[in-house]
């Protein structure tokens, strides 16, 4: 009899259950606008893998996903990264209670180029800026029901650490950063083990999509490179370890609120707005190359707009508008602390809607203080049958050095380049 | 003896009424007497393919699978996963419609974990690269349009209400006229007119099967066959696996459940 009911059992779960896989290999060139300096690297062939494997059945479910990226030139852009390791049970029938834990990539942003907002996870900085990867962060979360959405809290035991381009990256700053310290107090310490927690609210009201958060974590976006091992001598400060130590990222504790709205209005218009509130804990200074510093407090606030429209040819065109502006600074503080300090973002996506689902994006970001720091983006992508698709990127960057030093987006000036993906979907 | 004339009077009432109907008040009452016959199915399930036919007779296949709970005095809740083609399998498409409003649509895209919300009224534009828009296959519900019986015909030997009806709301048509089983109240044909007025598109309904929701019979098509006449292209949009009168919970579709 308990045989039977054991059969039974597992027959209804086997009914239930379902596993899904999924993945993606693909071959990444890119060229850049020669340079004519050695140490760097102009051509970059490099061989990317995505896998992901997830089970569901009635309540229970957990996903498995990561990718890995080998280059053939530029081994400092090698990884292998998690993104998501995580179960999820739900606790009651009507699936409103859920809990979960495991390693989870987050996104809760709504514009499409500035997303202040979607601060959680840890990224590597020599990603295509269009696709954004994500480190997954440990967590353990309680969703619960809350009048029209949901409320969920979520705890973060520890962080893990971004990835910077190397040395002789082209869109790096021409130096490796060393292994970034996590401050704690007085202290930066490289420990990777520390508490942190967040509350998020989700609601639909009057067809607007409202989030609102409260994020007490490690910052990821904004460190303070430099040492903070340094000593004062003769009235100077200088580094105990040299100026070879001054390229340590410093990542402070913040108390960040935010939160995101997006509301469709007249006929094919969307708006959307973001923003983020940062406070941080900042009794620890840092020697950087410019002097002492400490993080900023400060608000960084972007509003979009998003129309679309179709064409008697089949095809549709989508337009974008985004604005951002860092608040609570002054002018050159903020161009200290970001790129994109106060930036508009225009686009259009056209859509041919052909079988092979063709498609062209042209856009640029713009900077409104700094006027001659434009990036220009164009990218076009086709599938060659159902599991080959291809698609190339052209970056410009238009950024011309003002002063002594490169500074904002100069950085990356003329480093224009092509990339080229070829990619097999499974 | 006064008992009958005064049913007779009603019953001859009842004919003058429905002799001076006007045509959009008879396209309307069929076009009810149509959602009547439909609803009930409490929820549906199924596996779907899209075939895409280029001009010169080129074939790609789209597969998806597809949940939706009816939803009562609101509109109907939908969720659609696509498997093929690979690159945007797992991504889904969320949609809460209403009787007398937009309709609420989210996009969940796998390759970035996020929930996009998405304007609905960008109903014109085309589902998948298919010569289905995405209001052909949105939320029908009769409030949003206004309808107009034409007349009574035959398509096949079997009976049909031709009817025009026209959406309230911003459409890619100027016009749609839907040919009306007479006996299963569900269309065999809809020709779709351009915002110029000339003919666009027309649809056909195909291998309708009947199914039992307790004491209920529904019947819906296995095949929509759409033909574009202005760029011969075509697509055909199949059901398998169908399965009527499914229980989901509401949490079944909301937002958070598309990650």
């Amino acid at each position: 009899m308990h045989r039977l009911v054991l059969l039974i059992t597992l027959f209804s779960a086997t009914a239930f259950a379902e596993f899904s896989s999924q993945g993606e290999v693909a071959v990444e060139y890119r060229q850049f606008k020669n340079d004519d300096v050695s140490s760097t690297q102009d051509t970059g062939i490099a061989f990317f893998s995505r896998l992901e494997s997830s089970y569901e059945d009635d309540r229970y479910s957990h996903v498995l996903r990561g990718f890995s990226r080998i280059d053939s030139k530029e081994s400092s852009r090698d990884l292998i990264w998690v993104e998501d390791a995580y179960a999820a049970y739900f606790l009651d029938e009507e699936k409103l209670w859920k809990i979960s834990g495991g390693y989870k990539v987050f996104n809760w942003t709504a514009l499409e180029a500035f997303q202040p907002a979607d601060t959680i996870n840890s990224r590597n900085f020599d990603a295509p800026l269009e696709r954004p990867e994500k480190r997954g962060e440990l967590a353990l979360e309680l969703e619960v029901p809350f009048y029209q959405g949901s409320l969920t809290f979520s705890f973060f035991p520890r962080v893990e650490n971004p990835r910077y381009p190397g040395s002789a990256s082209r869109l790096g700053v021409g130096f490796l950063p060393a292994e970034p310290v996590w401050v704690d107090g007085q202290d930066a310490k490289s420990d990777q083990w520390h508490p942190q927690f967040a509350a998020r609210l989700t609601q639909l009201i009057y067809g607007a999509d409202l989030s609102l958060h409260v994020l007490r974590h490690y910052d990821r976006q904004f460190p303070i490179v430099g040492t903070s091992n340094y000593a004062v001598v003769l009235g100077n400060t200088v580094p105990v370890n040299g100026v070879s130590s001054l390229n340590v990222p410093h990542f402070y504790e913040v108390t960040q609120i935010g939160g995101t709205l997006q509301k469709p209005f007249f006929d094919a218009w969307l708006f959307k707005a973001e923003a983020a509130n940062r406070t941080f804990e900042k009794d620890l200074s840092v020697l950087t190359v410019t002097g002492l510093r400490k993080p900023l407090d400060h608000t960084e606030a972007a509003l979009g707009l998003e129309y679309m429209t179709s064409h008697a040819d089949g095809s549709d065109s989508t337009l974008f508008f985004e604005y951002q502006k860092i608040l609570g600074l002054e002018k050159s503080e903020a161009e200290r602390l970001s790129i994109f300090q106060h930036d508009y973002f225009i686009g259009i996506r056209h859509t041919r809607n052909d079988i092979m689902g063709t498609e062209f994006v042209l856009s640029a970001i713009l900077d409104v203080d700094r006027s001659h720091e434009k990036l220009y983006n164009f990218q076009a992508s086709r599938r060659l049958s159902d599991v080959w698709k291809i698609g190339t990127t052209v970056r410009v960057f238009d950024a011309p050095k003002q002063g002594t030093t490169a500074v904002g987006l100069e950085v990356l000036d003329q480093d224009h380049h092509i990339s080229i993906n070829l990619s097999r979907f499974f | 003896m006064r008992l009958i004339a005064a049913l007779a009077l009603i019953f001859n009432m009842n004919l003058v009424y429905a002799a001076k109907q006007t045509p959009a008040q008879k396209g309307t009452e069929i076009a009810k007497q149509v959602r009547d016959k439909n609803d009930g199915f409490v929820g549906e399930e199924s596996d779907m393919k899209l075939i895409l036919i280029t001009a010169d007779g080129q074939r790609v296949v789209r597969e998806m699978d597809g949940k939706v709970k009816e939803g009562g005095k609101d509109g109907d809740k939908s969720i659609m996963e696509f498997s093929n083609p690979k690159d945007v399998k797992g991504t889904k498409m969320l949609t809460w419609s209403y009787k007398s409003k937009e309709d609420d649509q989210w996009l969940y895209i796998p390759a970035f974990r996020r929930v996009k919300r998405i304007n609905s009224s960008s109903k014109s534009s085309s589902f998948m690269g298919s010569e289905f828009a995405f209001e052909d296959l949105g939320s029908q519900e009769i409030d949003k349009f206004n309808y107009k019986w034409l007349r009574d015909d035959k398509i096949n030997k079997r009976s049909v209400w031709v009817l025009e009806r026209i959406s309230k709301e911003p459409s890619g048509y100027s016009k749609q006229v839907m040919f009306m089983d007479q006996k299963i109240f569900n269309p065999v044909k809809v020709e779709y007119y351009d915002l110029r007025g000339e003919l666009l598109k027309v649809a056909e309904f195909k291998g309708y099967k009947e199914y039992s929701i307790g004491k209920k019979k529904l019947y819906r098509a296995s095949e929509i066959h759409m033909k574009n006449v202005q760029t011969r292209k075509e697509s055909i949009f199949s059901w398998d696996n169908r399965e009527l009168g499914k229980k989901f919970a509401d949490s079944d579709f909301s937002q958070t459940r598309l990650k």
